[in-house]
């Protein structure tokens, strides 16, 4: 059963990917009914699994269709304690490459384990570990970041 | 010395992650470990590595509003997703008074004309009260399409008027309406002044077609039919008209007996039932073969007589 918390993740992993909060939600919208239909369909699927491997899909339909906004100001529907790092997130998903967006993303600001990531996105872990690895040095490769980072 | 390989600078990196988060096993942990002691450009990255995860472990704490999360849990349904979108309250006020105005045109148009009002109007006059089925003419209105069967008057019947008397809603004493009545419209018909020389059918004692509510209407009969010669000539045409009319007949049409019609010789009239055999043999006698029909007419004779229109003409 959906907890908030994989609400609350499956919003998270659209708003960091996609850049805009109405494709966001929508596309939440998309992948909760997904998910909803999958796990009746089969309950002896792991939660997690099928929710990040919903949700790939769906980031990848919608980045098929729409293009990335470019940066656009954080909105009133998600709230974060640095907007500044919002703000260094965005400038990195301009240069960054997709697959170690997303795995930075189900690591670190969803915090699923590796392992489950893996499973999910069908590739061995190790990928997924160079993938965080790659996403981890280029993050701070602009000026404001930088700047942060230096304090 | 160490019999373990050193690490390359591309290789430690790639470990970073699973270093931090320690999944590395011991021996691989204190190779990563000895790397960054020897290599600054390494240990540069590492740190930067570490505060960027450190940063996207902060972003973790971004949060969506409850609002969004609430619409998310809720159960959709298309139907009702659709009305909380595009109902009525969703509407301006134009788009309102638009859609108000078009529903009841369509009620009126759908009124007007799958309700059956001219059922709805019979059946309210047959209601009325203190309608007179008929009216009685007397006397006729000179002028007017009223025509009276003068010919069986002159046999004793009474008259007989040949106009549908109009059974309809009378108006109240002060002639006044209300708007809710309306009365049909009445248009009086008024025959021209015949042309000299020109004589109609209906001069001629003939009916013009006849209306569908005449032939529920009628009630007499007419022995109508064509009397052939050999050779027909006034004197004969002339005699004819003698005879017939000292056996009875009285003329029944406008025109007299014996109208002539081209080279036809016209008769219409009114013969008392006794003599009709013996204007058949006075019109075998001067050579003619009679051939009538009975036939359906609106005006009534009475009884013991009969009604005869007939042509005396040449054979062809």
């Amino acid at each position: 059963m959906l907890t908030e918390a994989h609400y609350r993740a499956v919003l998270n992993f659209f708003y960091f990917l996609l850049q805009d909060e109405g494709m966001s939600i929508s596309a939440s919208f998309k992948t909760i009914k997904q998910i909803q239909k999958t796990i009746s369909k089969n309950e002896y699927l792991l939660l997690d699994v099928v929710v990040i491997k919903t949700m790939y899909e769906v980031l990848n339909k919608y980045l098929e269709k729409h293009k990335m906004s470019a940066g656009a100001p954080p909105r009133s529907d998600w709230k974060s304690p640095k907007p500044e790092y919002l703000i260094a997130w965005k400038e990195f998903m301009r240069r960054s490459e997709m697959p170690s967006s997303i795995a930075l993303v189900l690591r670190y600001i969803l915090d699923y384990p590796p392992n489950v990531i893996a499973e999910a996105l069908e590739v061995p872990i190790g990928t997924i570990y160079f993938r965080l690895g790659r996403g981890l040095e280029s993050f701070d490769q602009n000026s404001i970041l930088k700047a942060m980072v230096k304090k | 010395m160490s019999t373990e390989r050193k690490l390359s600078c591309f290789f430690s990196r790639e470990l970073f992650p699973l270093y931090i988060e320690e999944q590395l096993d011991n021996a691989r942990r204190e190779q990563v470990e000895v790397h960054l002691k020897e290599c600054q450009l390494c240990l540069d990255v590492f740190e930067r590595v570490k505060k960027n995860r450190k940063i996207l472990i902060e972003l973790s704490e971004t949060k969506c509003s409850a609002e969004v999360v609430t619409f998310l849990q809720k159960e959709h349904h298309f139907w009702s997703d659709f009305i909380a979108r595009y109902g009525w309250s969703k509407w301006n006020s134009n788009l309102k008074w638009a859609a108000e105005l078009c529903f009841v045109a369509i009620a009126l148009a759908a009124t007007i004309h799958l309700f059956p009002w001219l059922n709805l109007a019979k059946s309210l006059q047959g209601f009325r009260p203190g309608i007179p089925k008929t009216i009685p003419i007397t006397p006729p209105v000179s002028g007017t399409d009223v025509e009276i069967d003068t010919d069986t008057a002159g046999v004793g019947s009474p008259p007989v008027a040949l106009v549908q008397p109009f059974i309809g809603p009378q108006l109240p004493p002060d002639g006044k309406l209300s708007p809710s009545e309306k009365l049909p419209t009445v248009v009086a018909v008024v025959k021209p002044a015949p042309v000299a020389g020109v004589v109609s059918e209906s001069e001629m004692g003939e009916e013009s077609p006849i209306s569908d509510m005449a032939q529920q209407k009628m009630a007499g009969f007419v022995w109508r039919g064509a009397v052939q010669f050999d050779v027909l000539s006034p004197e004969v045409a002339e005699q004819i008209t003698k005879s017939i009319i000292a056996l009875g007949a009285t003329k029944a049409g406008k025109v007299d007996l014996g109208w002539i019609r081209g080279t036809q010789f016209y008769y219409h009239f009114i013969l008392p039932d006794e003599n009709y055999e013996k204007v058949l043999s006075v019109i075998n006698a001067h050579g003619g073969i009679v051939d009538v029909k009975k036939e359906k007419h609106p005006r009534v004779v009475k009884k013991g007589y009969m009604r005869i229109i007939m042509t005396l003409e040449q054979e062809k």
